[in-house]
């Protein structure tokens, strides 16, 4: 018998590593490590909301442009209250507050903050933050209405909040750019593509 | 006959072969179909840490103590530890069966602790460590029907144990944040925990008056 030699063993480590991995996939054990399955569920279906609508997500990565845009303190203080505020409509939509006419609300949010963004408009940090307020209790009451169906409430929750802010983050760091000429330019024409996705949505609702 | 070099080679090619031979070995993993089968101490440890919302809590509160003395750090992780271990035992004690439902004032400190960090409040060791007993006191008892057929001295001790690490390492993390954006994402963050708080605290008010 014919051992295999250092040389062997070292040529064939890739090969051996390989062979190894597959047959470890190949052992067919019951995936017993799922019974948080609901939970992850309940986040991922959280998670995928906010970007996953094409309102919301203009909407919120607006709100993150707008705020780099106007700078310090605009540019941490609207991510750190919008979610406060959104909570605060999610929770009138939990508890059945009726919002009249939510969905135009959310594409006019869209309409004013791509306007916003495309004319690099510079309000008081009050201004800024009721505009941002209004809208956020809108997309939180269409978060809170849909949230009690969802298969995990605190992961849903968990989830949907972690996106908005995540979607935000995008916005800041795509409002940055503005730092450059160039940058301006791709931020406004930006700014005016949210705005007439904007009209179309309000238009979708209107006419609908 | 072959040098050592050679003769190691052997070996790891014999252990790598009973390695995967032990692999192909039908066994179930049981580890995460009941936190039971983990035994008393551990079920404690995984309780706490799959408990989202006691997560949060103590990831809030560290956030929080973060903007605050440095002093605070070691007392509060000591209140934590002291409290969550004694909010187990009554929890356990005085209501096994769960029918107190703790998810209001979960999501209510969930949402002040929250608030606490966005806003940068500014408080006393005295009304810190207050809250902090408070939080863990209710977040042990929450805990508490977990323990039902366990050691309720072992679950209580691995819950206390594995908050007051929880709550240690997101200190220690927090405090080694310096720089301005850094300290802006803990805010943020902050305010995300306060919003997922108030979330929960009006669906606690919805289940309890039954239109859930």
């Amino acid at each position: 018998m014919v051992l295999p030699t250092l040389s062997h063993w070292e040529l064939n480590r890739p090969a051996l590593g390989l062979a190894a991995l597959a047959l470890v996939t190949l052992v067919a054990e019951p995936a017993a490590a799922h019974p948080f399955a609901g939970t992850a569920i309940g986040f991922a279906a959280g998670f995928l909301h906010p970007p996953s609508g094409l309102d919301h997500m203009l909407a919120m990565v607006s709100v993150g442009i707008w705020g780099a845009e106007l700078g310090a303190p605009a540019i941490w203080l609207l991510p750190i209250v919008f979610p406060l505020i959104m909570a605060v409509g999610g929770a009138a939509g939990v508890i059945g507050v009726p919002l009249p006419e939510g969905e135009l609300l959310i594409g006019i949010s869209v309409l004013v903050l791509g306007s916003l963004v495309a004319s690099a408009q510079r309000v008081p940090v009050w201004a800024a933050v009721a505009v941002a307020g209004v809208f956020a209790i809108a997309h939180g009451h269409a978060h809170g209405v849909e949230l009690p169906l969802s298969a995990d409430a605190l992961a849903f929750t968990i989830g949907f909040v972690i996106s908005t802010g995540l979607l935000h983050l995008c916005g800041i760091l795509i409002g940055l750019l503005s730092r450059w000429p160039a940058g301006i330019i791709a931020i406004r024409t930006g700014g005016l593509m949210i705005a007439l996705a904007g009209c179309y949505l309000v238009y979708g609702d209107v006419v609908a | 006959m072959s040098s050592l070099k050679q003769r190691s080679g052997v070996g790891g090619y014999w252990l790598l072969t009973i390695g995967l031979a032990v692999l192909l070995l039908p066994a179930p993993a049981e580890a995460h179909v009941a936190l039971q089968s983990m035994g008393s101490f551990w079920s404690g440890v995984a309780h706490v840490l799959t408990s989202l919302d006691q997560v949060f809590f103590l990831v809030g509160l560290a956030i929080w103590t973060s903007f605050l003395d440095r002093g605070l750090d070691a007392r509060l992780i000591g209140v934590v530890f002291i409290t969550v271990f004694a909010g187990v035992l009554l929890g356990a004690t005085i209501d096994p069966e769960g029918r107190f439902d703790l998810g209001g004032i979960v999501a209510a400190l969930l949402t002040a602790v929250g608030l606490g960090g966005a806003a940068r409040l500014r408080l006393n060791a005295f009304p810190m460590l207050g809250f902090a007993s408070v939080g863990g006191l209710v977040g042990g008892a929450a805990g508490g029907g977990g323990a039902v057929g366990l050691s309720l001295g072992l679950f209580s001790l691995g819950g206390s144990i594995a908050s007051a690490s929880v709550l240690s390492y997101a200190i220690l993390a927090t405090r080694r944040v310096g720089n301005e954006w850094g300290r802006i994402a803990m805010r943020a963050g902050a305010s995300w925990i306060a919003a997922i708080g108030l979330m929960l605290f009006a669906l606690a008010m919805v289940y309890r008056g039954g239109h859930g």
